[in-house]
């Protein structure tokens, strides 16, 4: 039943895309491209010494921005629309399947978009990724879908203003893109920075990412710790919509 | 008689400020039940805290003999909540409304084409299935919302308001569907539409100050009014003050109103009535009515506190 009612949601997700589906390929297309358009293409004229070529070594950042970014968008309006609706709160559905049910489609929809963003970069920089590159890039960053789903749900729990929403939306595409070295090389940055922002599971998960388009071994040691953050993100989530679904507070 | 639903002092609080207190009634099985009260009452609450949406703050309520808190999705899927406001994934056709919602109770696929084709048959929306939400009028967004309470054939069945603002084309459809197809179901409703609540419910309760203040059918409510009646007479001009000052002194007369040319009044004895006809006559008068008091007068009487 518990798996039943999972798919029976996933299902009325998809649903949902299909009155805008082509609205919705075509952006899934123009992010990837505007990323690489906009901050690739420059910036690979500054970081002439880097190795692999700035070109390709930036590929994992493009990708783990697009991906986690439109996640994170996605979300925010699926737990808005649940908050509001009476009718939804009333059904038979438990709210590890509604967290489990939006997990399951976030990394559909991940995968999606690695799938465009991956064609598009091969086409745009020669020989970039492999497809046992691809498997394995998506695979390391799967806890750090898991997060970002459950952290938009902690930021629209926090966060009720629409604006301030708006702000945040903005701040996270600038933290995605320029703090944990999705398109700056991290050691540019201060060492006391870079001791800090270590411990953020997605830079983790962004290093392992350029090692394995550099044909390096991976830190396992990150992949499991940003694991455990993505198990420990969410019992948070579970905990927020099981409050929202009972309505504690009111 | 089995009782579907059972309140036993249930208190709750909304910002610090006491909606319901000691809230203590039943619902039996296979009737309809009509809760009416103003509007902030706490009508809503109600029928949110019966359904999991919202939490009780003191209590206990239970659902077909299970406790609420206990055996909630169990609750859940035998309950059929139609909320107050118009709440559509607007991204989806109303069949894919309906259809989705279906699922989520466990009707299979063919159970539910069938079903759903018959309540949009029964209930006159056949011809919308392929329609988005948002290009429906109002009465029929109701409808649909109703058909999708109803879709899992629920033993026990929560409208909120369902047939406030919409037309009696639209409020006779839900009626007759709830009157002749539900008849085993127990149906549990708010209402400020007083004619629905006296046509259509086997009991009616009354919700005053976080409590309830009458609890019966329509014929006992009437009864514990000791037979009061409402009489209006109807002036042809304004109505004169001297008639006004002599009926100010009667006691017998209940919730008086007068508005231009109208003279209202409740009582239990005809003979003050004729009394009041003899000083009228000194006026011209228009027309005369006496009829037996409704649902909405003794709604009045209560919060006007001159029922008795």
């Amino acid at each position: 039943m518990m798996m039943n009612n999972i798919f029976i949601l996933i299902n009325k997700k998809l649903l949902n895309i299909k009155k805008f589906i082509f609205q919705y390929i075509f952006i899934l297309f123009l992010f990837p491209c505007l990323l690489y358009l906009f901050l690739t293409i420059p910036l690979s004229r500054v970081f002439i010494n880097l190795k692999p070529i700035y070109s390709i070594w930036v590929c994992s950042g493009i990708l783990f921005v697009s991906v986690l970014f439109n996640i994170y968008i996605l979300n925010s309006n699926w737990i808005v629309k649940l908050y509001d609706n009476n009718f939804m709160k009333s059904l038979p559905v438990l709210s590890s399947e509604y967290l489990l049910s939006q997990i399951i489609y976030s990394i559909t929809v991940g995968f999606l978009q690695s799938v465009f963003t991956v064609i598009i970069l091969n086409s745009l920089s020669v020989g970039f990724m492999t497809f046992v590159q691809f498997i394995k890039c998506f695979f390391v960053m799967l806890p750090s879908i898991i997060i970002m789903v459950n952290f938009s749900l902690i930021i629209i729990n926090l966060i009720k203003n629409k604006f301030i929403i708006n702000i945040y939306n903005c701040l996270l595409f600038l933290f995605l893109s320029f703090s944990i070295g999705s398109f700056i090389p991290l050691n540019l940055y201060p060492i006391e920075y870079i001791n800090i922002i270590s411990y953020i599971p997605f830079s983790g998960t962004l290093i392992n990412m350029q090692k394995i388009i550099s044909y390096q071994s991976i830190f396992y040691n990150m992949f499991f710790i940003s694991l455990f953050y993505s198990l420990f993100f969410s019992f948070i989530g579970y905990y927020i919509i099981e409050g929202k679904m009972k309505n504690y507070n009111e | 008689m089995e009782a579907s639903i059972t309140f036993k002092s249930v208190a709750k609080k909304i910002k610090s400020e006491t909606l319901l207190a000691d809230l203590s009634f039943g619902v039996q099985k296979g009737t309809r039940f009509a809760l009416v009260g103003t509007n902030g009452s706490g009508k809503s609450s109600i029928i949110k805290m019966i359904s999991g949406i919202i939490q009780k703050d003191r209590g206990s309520i239970y659902v077909k003999g299970f406790d609420i808190g206990l055996k909630l999705n169990e609750i859940k899927s035998i309950i059929g909540y139609m909320p107050q406001n118009t709440e559509f994934d607007k991204d989806l056709t109303v069949y894919e409304n309906i259809s989705i919602y279906g699922q989520l109770y466990g009707i299979d696929k063919t159970t539910l084409i069938k079903r759903i084709r018959e309540l949009s048959k029964d209930l006159n929306f056949y011809d919308y299935l392929n329609f988005y939400p948002d290009s429906l009028s109002y009465g029929l967004s109701r409808v649909i919302m109703f058909a999708r309470a109803v879709i899992h054939n629920p033993e026990i069945i929560l409208l909120d308001e369902p047939t406030s603002n919409i037309d009696p084309n639209y409020r006779s459809l839900i009626w007759n569907y709830i009157c002749n197809s539900l008849r085993d179901s127990t149906v549990f409703y708010t209402t400020n539409n007083f004619n629905d609540a006296q046509d259509y419910s086997n009991r009616i309760s009354i919700l005053y100050n976080g409590n309830i203040k009458y609890n019966g059918t329509f014929e006992n409510l009437v009864n514990n009014t000791h037979g009061l009646t409402r009489f209006t007479i109807t002036f042809k001009d304004k109505i004169p003050n001297n008639f006004i000052k002599t009926i100010s002194l009667n006691p017998k007369i209940i919730n008086s109103s007068f508005s231009d040319n109208i003279f209202k009044f409740y009582s239990t004895e005809k003979v003050e009535y004729f009394k009041i006809l003899k000083y009228a006559l000194d006026s011209e008068i228009e027309d005369i009515d006496i009829s037996n008091c409704s649902l909405e007068d003794i709604f009045k009487g209560i919060y006007t506190n001159d029922d008795e």
